[in-house]
């Protein structure tokens, strides 16, 4: 059985449902039957991913041979005018930069914004996936999905491959009949609800600022202060974090994005901010 | 009780990056000291002067560095006091026997299973003529007329190859190095673009405070597109 199963990523569902004729109780097929996404070809895909697959942060696993892109700041708070989401765009491997000018929010439609940290492979598949069957809940009941139902498709999903190596740490944003909507959803299944979250290796120093200056009753335009000031802090400390600020408004017409922003300008902007303050 | 061993770096600095221009050696170290992945100090300098027209530079354990550089500075002091010839000559520590006596403490180190953890480059001026030369963790020297420790042998080397030449004068090489420096603050998440420039001619030996390089072009600055080091920039400082 084993000798059939390739890498080619283009024939996944045939041949997905080829192999489960073959051998209904190959490993894979015990949980759920997600049908659609192919696990790595070896006795145990978790201790393989564990081995093969290190994360940047931490110095316990450089040794291993292939390095997620993993070093991240993300974060989304809610407040009275919706939703603000706020991320960096660093992407790495190890130590070295692979790039400084990543797009980690993921406009899955106009009114549900999803944000990428882990693996970014891992991340833009599920959610484009998760876009997809959004869509399709759309024309089934014509109507739009909830951010409550829409997450749950995701953590579903993350669920059903607990254990097989996949990294992805989400939030999910939106706004739908009852207002504004943030979740939370990461790779072993976990579905949070919650105002403020931050993901990623610069989430400890993002938190700090959000959870020092947080109010509900925020303007939008101290929100968007707020979020950014958020990124600044964490790409300042967190070597794994920093490129560009890129801050995302969700309100009741759809998500607006706000502005993408380089942090080392920030950093002479607030410097600033810091002498003027110094002096009066 | 176990001796302790060093396995691992705990508080690091980065690459450091040095070469052989015509008059003199000029060295290019950021001032960022990290913790694991956390930045954790901002402006701390990684090249010092140990004696007159000696300069010593060092990415990886910071601790190591100031053990190190303590020891040779004693040394430096020791030769320059106590040994035979300085009572009828004046006589300092020359880089040359820095580099050696620092291969023979890495080589000891590093057989005791304890090692330094610290990549150094020397940069010297003696005999009317530039010395540079690095030694590794392991006790490993080589002198060469271009050097890049840690990252820097990754990124900022094959820069150096490319446009160096042993005429370089000092504006041409200070471009070069501030191009290698920004393609590191680019590419190393361990790098800052506050960095210090240290040179060492006949006639002086300076490390400058540190400065910020300017990155207002961001990812679309010239230097990520294409490598400019001998073509502008006026130098001198």
């Amino acid at each position: 059985m084993a000798a059939l199963i390739g890498n080619d990523i283009l024939d996944i569902g045939s041949r997905k449902a080829r192999r489960q004729r073959e051998d209904p109780m190959a490993p894979g097929f015990a949980f759920g039957a997600p049908g659609q996404f192919d696990i790595p070809n070896v006795a145990d895909p978790a201790a393989y991913c564990r081995s093969n697959f290190a994360s940047v942060c931490g110095t316990g696993d450089e040794d291993q041979s292939v390095k997620f892109m993993k070093g991240t700041t993300t974060l989304a708070f809610k407040f009275n005018g919706g939703v603000i989401v706020s991320v960096d765009s660093r992407s790495t491997m190890g130590a070295y930069i692979s790039s400084g000018t990543v797009k980690k929010v993921i406009e899955i439609n106009p009114f549900l914004l999803g944000t990428m940290a882990g693996g970014a492979a891992d991340c833009s598949f599920w959610e484009r996936n998760l876009g997809m069957e959004c869509r399709l809940y759309e024309l089934r009941n014509g109507r739009r999905i909830s951010v409550a139902g829409a997450s749950k498709l995701l953590a579903n999903v993350m669920s059903s491959y607990r254990g097989y190596g996949l990294s992805m740490g989400t939030m999910i944003a939106g706004w739908d009949e009852k207002g504004p909507q943030l979740y939370y959803v990461d790779d072993d299944g976990t579905r949070l609800k919650g105002k403020i979250f931050s993901v990623g290796s610069g989430s400890t120093y993002a938190y700090g600022v959000l959870d020092n200056y947080y109010r509900e009753d925020l303007t939008i335009e101290e929100a968007v202060d707020l979020g950014k000031r958020a990124i600044y802090h964490a790409a300042h400390r967190d070597a794994a974090s920093g490129g560009i600020n890129n801050l995302y408004h969700m309100t009741k017409d759809g998500f607006v994005k706000v502005h993408s922003i380089d942090v080392n300008d920030m950093h002479y902007q607030f410097a600033e901010e810091r002498a003027r303050a110094m002096q009066s | 009780m176990a001796n302790k061993h060093t396995t691992r770096p705990i508080t690091t600095g980065t690459s450091v990056v040095g070469l052989v221009y015509d008059g003199g050696v000029l060295l290019a170290a950021d001032t960022l000291l990290s913790y694991g992945s956390m930045a954790k100090s901002f402006n701390t300098p990684r090249m010092v002067s140990i004696a007159d027209r000696v300069l010593l530079g060092a990415s990886g354990e910071y601790s190591d560095f100031q053990e190190i550089v303590s020891r040779v500075e004693a040394l430096a002091l020791a030769e320059t006091t106590q040994s035979m010839e300085s009572v009828y000559d004046e006589r300092t520590l020359s880089a040359k026997s820095l580099w050696n006596y620092l291969r023979a403490v890495m080589y000891q180190k590093r057989s005791k299973m304890n090692p330094f953890w610290n990549d150094l480059v020397v940069a010297g001026f003696e005999n009317d003529a530039p010395f540079l030369g690095v030694i590794d963790k392991l006790g490993t020297t080589l002198q060469e007329n271009l050097v890049a420790t840690g990252f820097g042998g990754y990124l900022a080397m094959p820069l150096l190859r490319e446009k160096w030449r042993p005429d370089l004068s000092e504006g041409e090489a200070r471009a070069l190095l501030e191009d290698c420096m920004k393609v590191l603050f680019y590419r190393d998440c361990r790098a800052s673009a506050r960095i210090q420039l240290a040179k060492v001619t006949k006639d002086t030996c300076i490390i400058s405070e540190p400065y910020e390089l300017d990155h207002s072009n961001g990812w679309n600055a010239p230097s990520m597109q294409r490598a400019v080091g001998d073509l502008d920039g006026d130098g001198g400082w």
